[in-house]
């Protein structure tokens, strides 16, 4: 796994199943930036600490939005395979730094990723641990320690291997007759159409 | 965990600076909202009297050419 990448440049395709109107998206935000009812000095910048995944879906929505209003026909299958390459990345990255389980935390930066709202849930749920048992990943192993959800590395192909064919099967169910991806409304928890 | 800027808009909303993009000499920002990431907009560093402000886009022609470039 490339460790290397440059996250600053992903993926398009995640945010496409988070946001439920890019056009409304895009207006909203050309409004909010030609905005000039005050300057606000560059030094009222604070530095704070904050999740990495945070950023990285932000970023990735930001980026949704710009290609689909340069480009209304997107090739979904480019966007499937970005979604993979995007998530595994994510994956390289936190395993590179040193941790050994996922805390909730990360979990949920990775869920949020698919646009699920209730990510630890998602995690945690009967699908994904029937996903893992009809794999035949049996050494998972799931822990609850006040709250602090982890699993060992294991569970972190496991994890890996779900959110690509989720995305996958997501993509392919976004599909018009022509082959084109059409926006989905998932406001409904994340769950499909 | 990593350090993240954050600022507050006029909105009395706080942003994240999730990208700094340099064009033309002139420094833009993208931000996000912190508590909804999709919420985001645009703004530029401009110098008046040695002092760094934080200002609006001009035009739709602008916001896009920066959209665009954040994406590059």
């Amino acid at each position: 796994m490339d460790t290397n990448t440059d996250y600053s440049s992903f993926d398009e395709s995640i945010s496409f199943i988070n946001n439920k109107n890019y056009q409304e998206k895009y207006n909203e935000a050309l409004n909010r930036s030609i905005q000039r009812k005050k300057r606000i000095r560059e030094r009222e910048i604070k530095i704070q600490k904050r999740n990495k995944a945070l950023r990285s879906s932000a970023l990735a929505t930001v980026i949704a939005i710009s290609v689909v209003v340069g480009t209304p026909k997107v090739n979904h299958q480019i966007l499937v395979n970005k979604a993979i390459d995007y998530q595994k990345q994510q994956i390289a990255m936190m395993m590179s730094e040193g941790n050994q389980n996922y805390t909730e935390e990360q979990m949920l930066g990775l869920m949020d990723m698919l646009g699920d709202e209730k990510g630890i849930e998602m995690a945690t749920n009967q699908n994904w641990q029937d996903y893992c048992r009809d794999n035949g990943y049996t050494e998972v192993t799931y822990v609850s320690d006040g709250g602090n959800y982890s699993t060992r590395e294991p569970s972190i192909r496991v994890l890996r291997n779900y959110l690509e064919e989720e995305a996958i099967k997501r993509m392919k169910e976004n599909t018009d007759e022509n082959g084109d991806f059409v926006f989905p409304n998932l406001h409904d928890g994340g769950k499909q159409r | 965990m990593i350090d993240i800027e954050t600022i507050i808009l006029e909105d009395n909303n706080e942003y994240i600076i999730t990208k700094r993009i340099n064009d033309n000499n002139t420094e833009y920002l993208l931000l996000n909202n912190s508590s909804d990431p999709s919420v985001f907009c645009i703004r530029k560093i401009v110098v008046e009297n040695k002092e760094n402000y934080i200002e609006g886009l001009d035009s739709k022609e602008e916001f896009d050419r920066i959209l665009n470039k954040i994406q590059e």
